[in-house]
């Protein structure tokens, strides 16, 4: 149990953390900042289901998450559907795409899915940016309304804070309770290997594209809830860097616990955020952040593997190593 | 002994490219019986199992177990039938613990879906509970009881392949198939081992069995088939098996008839 808390100690300082923030500071732009933060947070976390617990690799999760973004507003914007409907049908159509593009990819062996989903990806933004009569083309579509939850609007930042964290938590609950199931320990078993998966009984195509198309989900979700609170779509945040930066936050976070994509969605957020701000007034750092996301990249395989998420059994796990060397 | 055969192979090959590696071997296995698979290396066994399993597609030839044709079948397909295995270079998750290598043996028993898997409806929590107790049974009857809770990768290799034992057991299956479960094992392993395999066998449970240490093999089977170069060479008891000079021969090397 006390290794149970240990193993969970980083989740539960970000908690407090994420419960504390709104006590402390009221200003828009850190508000906003851990907005933004959840928003991909949601995304990580789903992708962190397929790429960490089942070791296959998408490269076009920004293609679900814009899919959801631009199915809001669209829905909204032209057809006048109420916005809740718009975010689970959109969710619903994003699903059925995920499937589309896993079902034949998913059944053969190696990477596969990542040439397909980066392909995906890069179509889904030449869309977003040619079909200009409905997607409104490269300078997208402004004027969404903002969420109302009943009586209640979440028309400014401290309320879309506390609406998004809590449904973030939920999630997490959600995939916890999926990775503890039958199903969960499937995932997992396909990610060790999938002849000894396969000769348990498990289903390894359906498991693989049951999970991809659960990411694709939870991504357009996240990308629905995105558009409500920009009240603005446009291609640029879906494209091909995005999607790396997602895989990233899976990577920087670790792919370990369900909670990890959470803190590498934080890190790489406020440090794309920081840079985006110095590169205001220096043009030359805005062209650093691939070659910093790199450096990040090459340290974090160095050095910690597993990602953030198990710092805190670093000394722990250590000593263990020693021992098996 | 039952009408119709438990297990039978008709006519099966397989071949890689110009290699057959399993040529037209027919043979029964009767129900509740240790079987026992021999021959020299590349003799086609492992190949054989793997047919069998569905982890290969046979060239030609079927495979039935009792009523059902499971040739054509993909390998998750064979498992749910009942048709469980071990490998020979272990094939553990690694990343899991043994409890949880062994509850994804019971997944064939498993029926809850992914929404009652996201919200732990009560359906998944029985479920869960009686696939805990199946797999706590299986751990118990290769005594890894103890181990339950440790990552399956900081396992020693003889502890591991009593992980894929349990792993195969809990999967309660009508036919276990043990692809050389012996390698890699110390002298004391392998008479625990065998211990094992003979207690698997009196549960009823039909078993193949792959090996090369020959005690091992005239311990514990009933009977065995002598496999050279993908082809059958004897099927008989294990005393007339250590008779038959063509076994002899295949093993030792032919002798000059003069």
């Amino acid at each position: 149990m006390t290794n149970r808390l240990r193993q969970n100690l980083p989740f539960f300082i970000a908690l407090a953390i994420v419960v504390a923030l709104p006590l402390v500071t009221r200003s828009s732009y850190h508000l906003s900042m851990a907005i933004f933060i959840a928003l991909h947070a949601m995304v990580a976390v789903g992708l962190g289901l397929l790429l960490g617990y089942t070791g296959q690799v998408s490269l076009g999760h920004a293609a679900f998450y814009g899919l959801g973004a631009y199915g809001s507003a669209m829905l909204t914007l032209h057809l006048s559907w109420n916005p809740w409907l718009a975010l689970v049908v959109s969710a619903a159509v994003t699903g059925l795409i995920a499937y589309l593009v896993g079902r034949p990819t998913l059944k053969l062996h190696g990477h596969y899915l990542a040439m397909a989903t980066l392909g995906f990806g890069i179509i889904v933004k030449i869309v977003f940016n040619q079909a200009a009569g409905i997607t409104g083309g490269p300078s997208g579509l402004p004027g969404l309304a903002d969420l109302h939850l009943g009586p209640i609007a979440l028309d400014n930042d401290l309320r879309m804070y506390c609406f998004l964290w809590p449904l973030l938590l939920l999630q997490l609950l959600l995939s916890r309770n999926l990775l503890e199931s039958r199903l969960g320990r499937a995932l997992r078993a396909i990610h060790d290997s999938e002849i000894a998966a396969r000769s348990c009984a498990v289903d390894t195509a359906r498991a693989k594209v049951m999970v991809f198309v659960l990411s694709g989900v939870f991504a357009s979700v996240a990308g629905s809830l995105y558009a409500h609170y920009v009240n603005f779509v446009n291609p640029d945040p879906f494209g091909f860097p995005f999607s790396i930066e997602l895989m990233l936050m899976v990577i920087v976070g670790g792919a370990a616990t369900v909670w990890g994509p959470v803190i590498g969605a934080a890190v790489l957020t406020i440090i794309s955020q920081v840079l985006a701000n110095v590169g205001q007034h220096y043009p030359l750092v805005k062209d650093l952040d691939v070659v910093i996301f790199g450096l990040i990249l090459v340290l974090m395989l160095l050095f910690q593997p597993q990602g953030l998420a198990r710092l805190s059994t670093w000394s722990f796990r250590r000593k263990g190593a020693s021992q098996d060397a | 002994m039952p009408e119709t055969p438990f297990l039978r192979l008709e006519a099966l090959s397989k071949s890689f490219g110009g290699l057959q590696a399993v040529d037209k071997v027919s043979f029964e296995v009767p129900q509740g019986v240790t079987f026992g698979v021999i021959g020299p290396n590349g003799a086609g066994k492992t190949t054989l199992f793997n047919v069998i399993s569905g982890l290969y597609r046979a060239s030609s030839g079927s495979v039935w177990l009792m009523d059902h044709r499971i040739t054509a079948l993909p390998q998750h397909r064979v498992a749910a039938l009942g048709l469980a295995r071990t490998f020979q270079n272990l094939q553990v998750f690694g990343s899991m613990s043994v409890l949880d290598n062994v509850l994804t043996g019971c997944h064939r028993h498993g029926h809850q879906g992914i929404v009652s898997a996201l919200l732990h409806l009560p359906a998944l929590k029985r479920e869960e509970s009686e696939l805990q107790a199946m797999a706590h049974e299986a751990l118990k009857f290769v005594g890894l009881s103890a181990l339950a809770a440790e990552p399956a990768a900081s396992l020693p290799p003889g502890r591991q392949r009593l992980v894929e034992i349990a792993r195969a057991l809990a999967s309660r299956p009508r036919l276990l198939l043990l692809d050389e479960p012996a390698a890699g094992l110390t002298t004391h392993e392998t008479e625990t081992l065998g211990e094992l395999i003979g207690r698997i066998g009196e549960t009823g449970l039909t078993t193949m069995l792959i090996e090369h240490d020959m005690s091992l093999v005239m311990e514990v089977c009933a009977q065995v088939a002598v496999l050279d170069q993908g082809r059958l060479l004897a099927l008989d008891t294990p005393q007339g098996i250590q008779a038959n000079h063509h076994v002899i021969a295949a093993y030792l090397g032919e002798e000059d008839p003069q």
